[in-house]
Order: C-alpha cells, then structure tokens, then sequence
C-alpha cells in the first residue's frame, strides 16, 4: 500500500508553515521540566513554533509567555535556563506572575503612559499544564482541553513515571537534517532496530513488530472529506501511547543504580510516544529516563533536544554527573545510528519522489498519516 | 629495597610502570593489573599480597570523569598504602610548586611558580601549567594541553589534546574540554565539549 504522504510534506517550505499553523499550534507541546523550573524566578527559555516562550516559575506558579518584551521587542530572558526576575535587560521593565507590566522605570518623566494604558499591557501568555515533571504548552488562544488530545490512562502514565524524575538532568542539542515526522515514523517502526541497531540496540532488546488487523482495515480506508472534530480527537487521542515495551533479559547492576529509587519494578523497555514531537524512554527498567524532544527547525532540519536523568537519588553520590554523561554517550550511538538512517530517506527525497509503500505493520503510521492530512489539506480544526 | 606497587588497569597502567622504571631503576616495580566485571566493579583481590605502608601508584585513565581513577586512589588511602607522586625527570617544575598524592606529571610538562597540583592529577607530556593556576583534584591534562597564569581547573575536569585555557579563566568542576581551542572565558561546572556533538553538554540541577 502507498503512502498517503506526498514528498512535499517533508521538503516544502510552504508546507512546513501551514504544518506550524495547522498542528503545532493548536496541539500541546512539551516544553520542558519541572525539575528546572525549581523556585522562585527560575526559568527556561525555548523557541517553540518559531516563537520565542519563556516559562518562568513566580512562587511556585508555573507560567509560559512569549519572550519578548513590549517595549522594544528585545528578548526577556537570555540564558536557556537560569533564575532571575521576569525583567528586560533593555530599559529595566519588568513583569509579574500575570504578565502584566510591573515596573517601567522612569515611567512619569519619560514614558508618560496613561494609566489605563498601562494596565492594559500584558505580555503574550500561553496556556500551561504541568504532568508531573513534564511541562506542557499550547499555542492556541482556545486551546483544546489537555484531556481531548491525551487518554486519562496516558496522562497517568506520564504523571507516575515523570515524577520520578530526578532533579539533576544532563540536555544537549543535536541538529538532525531530516524531517521531524520521520523520527515518528520510524519510532512507531519495531522492525527497524534489527537492521538499524544489530551491534547496539538489538543486541539487548527484542522489540518485536505486530500486525494488529482491525487496525489494517481502519487505516486503509479513505477518510471520509469532512471528519467532524469529536472523530479527529478521538483519533488524535490514539496516537500517544506508553508503557512497557519489550523484556529486557538482564539489567546490569551498576553501582549507582543503588543509589536511585527505581521507578517500579518490570524489567522492560518502556517506551512513551507522546504526540506530534516527544518521545520518552526508560531503556532501563525504570532506573533511568531519556526525553528526546524533536523541534522542527525547518521542513529538512530538526533539533533533537535531548534531557536525561537517573530515577530520584536516594541519596547524593559524587560521580552523578558522570553517570548521565555515561548515559548520554550510550543513547548517542543508538540515537545516531536513527539519524544516519532518517538523514539517509530525507537526502533521497525530492518532488517527484515515489511514496513510500508500506506493509500491514506500517497500520498505525497509515492511520496517523490520514488523520495528518486531514487537517493539513482540509483545514481540519483539531 | 622495597618495591614500589603500580596498580590499575591498561595501557595507563603500562606507561606508568615503564615511567617509574626509567625514572628509578634501582628501584623494584611490581606490576598488579585490577579488572573490572561488567557492571565496572573492581575485584580487588589482587590488592591482597600489598602491606599497609607500601609504596604504590594508581594508574587508570580519565574515563568515567576521572571517577574511577579516584575509586583506586581511595582504595589505596584505605588500604594505608604511600601514593608518592611521579614527577618526570624531564619535567620542568618550579620550585615550591605543590604536588599532591598519587600525581603524575610526564616528560616534557612545564609547572610554573606557585602553581598548585592537588592530588590524583595527571599533567601529559609537553603541557604547561602557567605560574600560579591551581588544578584541583583529580584533573587529567592530555599532552600538550596549556593552561595560561592562574587559571583554576575545577576537580574531576579533562582537559583534552588541542586545548588551551587563557590566563585567569576558571573551568567548573566536572567538566570536559574536548573539542581544540582556545578557551578564554569561565565554564560553568559540569559543562561539556564533546567534538561528536553539535552543541555543547550541560549539567542542571542536583
């Protein structure tokens, strides 16, 4: 069977625009963790849909505006994570929990803003949810209820397995020349590690691809022109899933796994698949976390931002830090084996490419793709 | 004479012998290679032949962020044993520069005045030490690596071929310079530089 997806999907400009207007826009993304976001002033900063966002914690309140400020437009927050007042290094304006203007220095003798104004001012502000240590935001002005684009049971999912999390997190950024949609395409793949990852990743996994039939059937059908918006959410709602993956023979007992509280205790791989652009993975059993968010940067490059932390420490140990660069070493050889293999597809694509054709397996990518263009070439709201 | 105990594990392990051997010859090495199980943990059973009070120098490399380096340097304090630090005949060290337990500075290196080389450090063949920096413990500096007038390396850094650290910056604790330049500003601890990524590697929180 085809793909319904045309070349341009993954190559077009155009296309990637309506993509961010039509998708990421109107979905909640991640955005961050909570474990960075710890006291007062504390504060990461993103670019997320080409929008620079700040999420800044103003005692206790987690709160996401967009990072510019209305004075002179100049970026509120410079560093990617810090702690410091919501302040604009520019003419000292400052911000509060509401994102209303709280100070302008020099306000009477240069400024002279009516003070109808002045109340009136408010920074750009997104709608937050917090699932466990997974920060969530959502673009929209009327943004879809959280509840409508994840399942109560995926929620919880997420919600006990982010909270244990622990509070020292190593992140880096790796630049991937591919089109983010083929990271999802290819971690919804469970054949691809056999031939992809021989000498790493499936020498100690087995994950194993199924072919679900009433999911064939469903996915080969045409969509109907019109779907009305309950049908898209409830589809929509199907495409984040978690939980334990494949059995893991043996977990090596390295010393520092004695000093984190596991998270559970199955032996498995767990995987979590959170749509459009996140993934989650224990590949561990529970001792450890990676959060691989895939940013798109434009339709032929995407950042792979990368967060990794052990489960809760017991107690301090002084060699932590190496222990998640040890882990991120580990992820890189597996991860880049990925993006060898999604660079490879993106370099051979071109405009009159053929669609690539997929097998009973592939049901689940069938059925995202038409939900996809649905609301791509139809307008579909979300 | 007594012997002097190299203990540790590779090709470290080897280089650290035959520089003591060159450097001593009267003076008896006796070689104890550690291995390590899959989940990286010592058998020390070798080190049960060693008495309390005997000479020794821990040798391993900079892997796992100088941790495991410091694991065996522990294990000797433990067991009592006198970890004198090796200092090549060929290096050049000021006067009254300290040098910490268990060092080991290689041919060609060059410490300057009041520099100060805190315990479990190896400086590489041909690196200079500018004339007041302070290593903490536990550093590793590749061969030729140059850190300018005092600088201060955190514990547990790695300072890696091609580096040079300009005069008075600080590098955090814990972090890594491997990618070739010339650092001339702070970096923040447990930072970093790993030419097989594209962007820098951070540590937040605890």
């Amino acid at each position: 069977m085809r793909s319904r997806m045309p070349p341009s999907a993954y190559l077009s400009p155009e296309w990637f625009g309506r993509e961010r207007d039509l998708l990421f826009r109107r979905l909640w993304l991640f955005a961050g963790l909570k474990t960075m976001l710890a006291g007062h002033n504390a504060f990461i900063t993103r670019n997320i849909c080409g929008i620079p966002v700040v999420l800044q914690n103003f005692n206790g309140e987690l709160r996401a505006f967009e990072n510019i400020c209305l004075h002179r437009s100049a970026q509120l927050q410079w560093e990617s994570v810090g702690r410091r007042p919501l302040l604009c290094r520019y003419h000292g304006w400052g911000y509060d929990a509401n994102g209303a203007v709280s100070n302008i220095p020099l306000q009477e003798e240069l400024y002279r803003f009516p003070e109808a104004e002045r109340e009136a001012m408010r920074l750009r502000r997104f709608a937050l949810r917090s699932v466990g240590n997974l920060v969530f935001i959502n673009m929209d002005a009327q943004p879809l209820p959280f509840e409508e684009q994840f399942r109560a049971e995926f929620i919880e999912s997420l919600e006990s397995s982010s909270s244990a999390y622990d509070g020292e997190v190593i992140t880096t950024t790796w630049k991937g020349h591919f089109n983010w949609k083929l990271a999802y395409e290819n971690l919804r793949d469970a054949n691809h590690p056999r031939f992809v990852h021989p000498q790493s990743l499936a020498k100690s996994v087995n994950f194993v691809a199924q072919v679900d039939d009433a999911l064939v059937t469903e996915a080969d059908i045409d969509p109907a022109p019109e779907q009305a918006r309950a049908v898209r959410r409830a589809l929509l709602q199907r495409f984040s899933w978690g939980g334990p993956d494949a059995a893991l023979d043996r977990i090596i007992p390295y010393a520092w796994r004695d000093n984190v509280e596991r998270w559970g205790n199955d032996d498995s791989y767990f995987n979590w698949l959170v749509y459009p652009n996140l993934h989650i993975a224990s590949s561990d059993g529970g001792h450890s976390f990676i959060v691989e968010h895939h940013v798109p940067v434009n339709p032929e490059r995407t950042d792979l931002e990368i967060y990794w932390m052990t489960a809760t420490k017991r107690r301090l140990y002084p060699y932590s830090c190496t222990t998640l660069l040890s882990l991120m070493h580990e992820s890189k050889v597996v991860l880049g084996e990925d993006v060898r293999i999604m660079e490879a597809v993106q370099a051979g694509l071109h405009d009159a490419a053929p669609r690539a054709i997929q097998g009973a397996y592939e049901a689940m990518n069938r059925l995202i793709e038409r939900w996809y263009l649905d609301v791509m070439e139809h307008g579909g709201e979300i | 004479m007594k012997s002097r105990f190299v203990i540790g594990h590779g090709a470290v392990l080897d280089a650290v012998c035959d520089a003591w051997t060159v450097a001593l010859p009267d003076h008896p090495v006796v070689r104890i290679e550690l291995g390590q199980g899959p989940d990286y943990r010592f058998d020390w059973s070798p080190l049960d032949c060693v008495a309390r009070d005997s000479e020794a120098f821990m040798a391993f490399d900079e892997k796992f962020g100088n941790f495991t380096r410091l694991e065996l340097f522990q294990a000797g304090v433990e067991r009592g044993y006198r970890m004198t630090p090796f200092v090549s005949p060929r290096a050049i060290v000021a006067p009254g520069v300290k040098v910490g337990p268990n060092c080991f500075i290689c041919d060609g290196a060059i410490v300057g005045a009041r520099a100060v080389v805190e315990y479990n450090c190896v400086i590489g063949a041909g690196a200079i030490v500018g004339a007041g920096a302070r290593l903490k413990a536990s550093c590793w500096l590749a061969a030729g690596v140059q850190v300018g007038d005092d600088v201060e390396i955190g514990a547990h850094v790695t300072l890696r071929q091609g580096v040079a650290v300009a005069a008075g910056v600080r590098i955090g604790r814990n972090s890594e310079l491997g990618i070739p330049g010339h650092y001339r500003e702070n970096v923040a601890p447990r930072t970093v530089f790993d030419p097989r990524y594209d962007a820098p590697i951070f540590v937040h929180g605890s």
